[in-house]
């Protein structure tokens, strides 16, 4: 963690490293990414940590090999998952999804996925996570 | 798909914006901890070295076949939604020279980059099945980390698998070709369900396999995470190979 001063210092180029890293993104695949950017923001906290604005949890700096391309959370991952019956599902026969099964089974729209890509689901009591 | 407990604490996964080897980082809200969604393994932060326990699931597989199959299946709906229209990156499949957000840094010149595989891992092995050694419509008997699999696929239901072929002490052979889209041991005769690995009808109808977590993935995703990977399928040989 940076001292105070650190931290002070780190929010000057908060506002031009979180400009940079929209152009990367935006670069990456602007009609992709432009749909995920509402209300969020990114905190630079010295050292490359970044910070969820929704709950504040502190992320630790990049691993290495990895890259910076989107501030914590913009992409809304499903936590209250809603679902409906088959019979009621409005979905293209040739959409694809994601199938698990447990003492039932669930489908998850793989183009619906690409703008929330995790959701945090339970499954016969058991928490799990499906990704995408 | 994973379970999100570790050690009776339930995690929840939020998107962390950072992506290792063109892959989602995950985070989750307890811990801060970072997770790789491709491999489940914990990257950085304080739970860092332990894997979430894998689901099996079926990715891709055509929303037609799973209505079929699972009449009474449960689908995801947000804000009203079950689907979405746009298909945001079909122009990045499209492109065989566009290996992610970020080209990766060592390319496996083995097999080409966007070369469709199915990646499985059992213990400290890793293997990729490319998708056109498997077929359209077949599946081939491999061994992975000594224990028998099949691994199949069908273009038309969009469905992969990966399935232990040891039953009850018999290791079963399976017919290169899926037979009205399941799978057909020549060893007794047996039809499975592709997406199940439920015997359906022959001798060992009511058993089941048991399912071997994969990812259907870009063979340069699936080797900047598993270099020593080894590789089914390339010029017709089985097994691996190192770089």
């Amino acid at each position: 963690m940076p001292g105070r001063l650190g931290r002070f210092t780190a929010r000057a180029w908060r506002i031009p490293l979180a400009a940079g890293l929209l152009l990367m993104a935006v670069a990456a695949d602007s009609s992709w990414w432009r749909s995920h950017l509402r209300n969020q923001t990114v905190a630079a906290q010295g050292s490359g940590h970044l910070r969820s604005q929704r709950d504040g949890v502190t992320l630790p700096p990049a691993p290495p090999g990895a890259s910076v391309v989107l501030p914590a959370d913009a992409i809304r991952a499903v936590d209250r998952p809603h679902f409906v019956p088959a019979a009621r599902a409005r979905l293209n026969p040739d959409t694809p999804v994601i199938l698990v099964r447990g003492q039932e089974a669930r489908a998850y729209s793989l183009p619906l996925l690409n703008r929330y890509e995790i959701v945090n689901d339970t499954l016969d009591g058991e928490p799990i996570a499906v990704t995408w | 798909v994973y379970r999100r407990r570790i050690d009776d604490r339930v995690l929840t996964f939020g998107v962390s914006g950072m992506l290792l080897h063109n892959a989602l980082l995950m985070f989750d809200r307890e811990t801060g901890t970072l997770w790789s969604h491709l491999t489940g393994e914990a990257m950085a932060g304080p739970l860092k070295g332990r894997r979430l326990p894998a689901l099996t699931s079926i990715p891709q597989v055509k929303w037609r076949v799973v209505q079929r199959e699972f009449p009474a299946a449960l689908v995801l709906s947000v804000d009203g939604a079950e689907d979405a229209a746009a298909d945001s990156y079909a122009g990045y499949r499209a492109d065989p020279q566009r290996f992610g957000v970020r080209p990766p840094q060592r390319r496996d010149e083995r097999l080409p980059g966007k070369e469709l595989v199915i990646g499985a891992r059992l213990g400290a092995t890793a293997k990729a099945y490319l998708t056109s050694a498997i077929g359209p419509d077949g599946a081939v008997n491999d061994t992975l980390a000594g224990v028998p699999v099949v691994v199949a696929r069908s273009e038309a239901a969009g469905a992969s698998a990966v399935y232990g072929r040891e039953l009850s002490g018999k290791v079963l052979e399976f017919e290169p070709r899926l037979v009205g889209g399941m799978l057909r041991d020549r060893t007794t005769g047996t039809t499975w369900n592709l997406l199940t690995g439920l015997g359906q009808g022959g001798p060992l109808a009511g058993k089941r396999l048991t399912a071997v977590p994969f990812v259907n993935v870009y063979w340069f995703a699936w080797a900047d995470y598993y270099p020593d990977t080894e590789i089914y399928g390339r010029s017709g040989v089985s097994g691996g190979g190192r770089r």
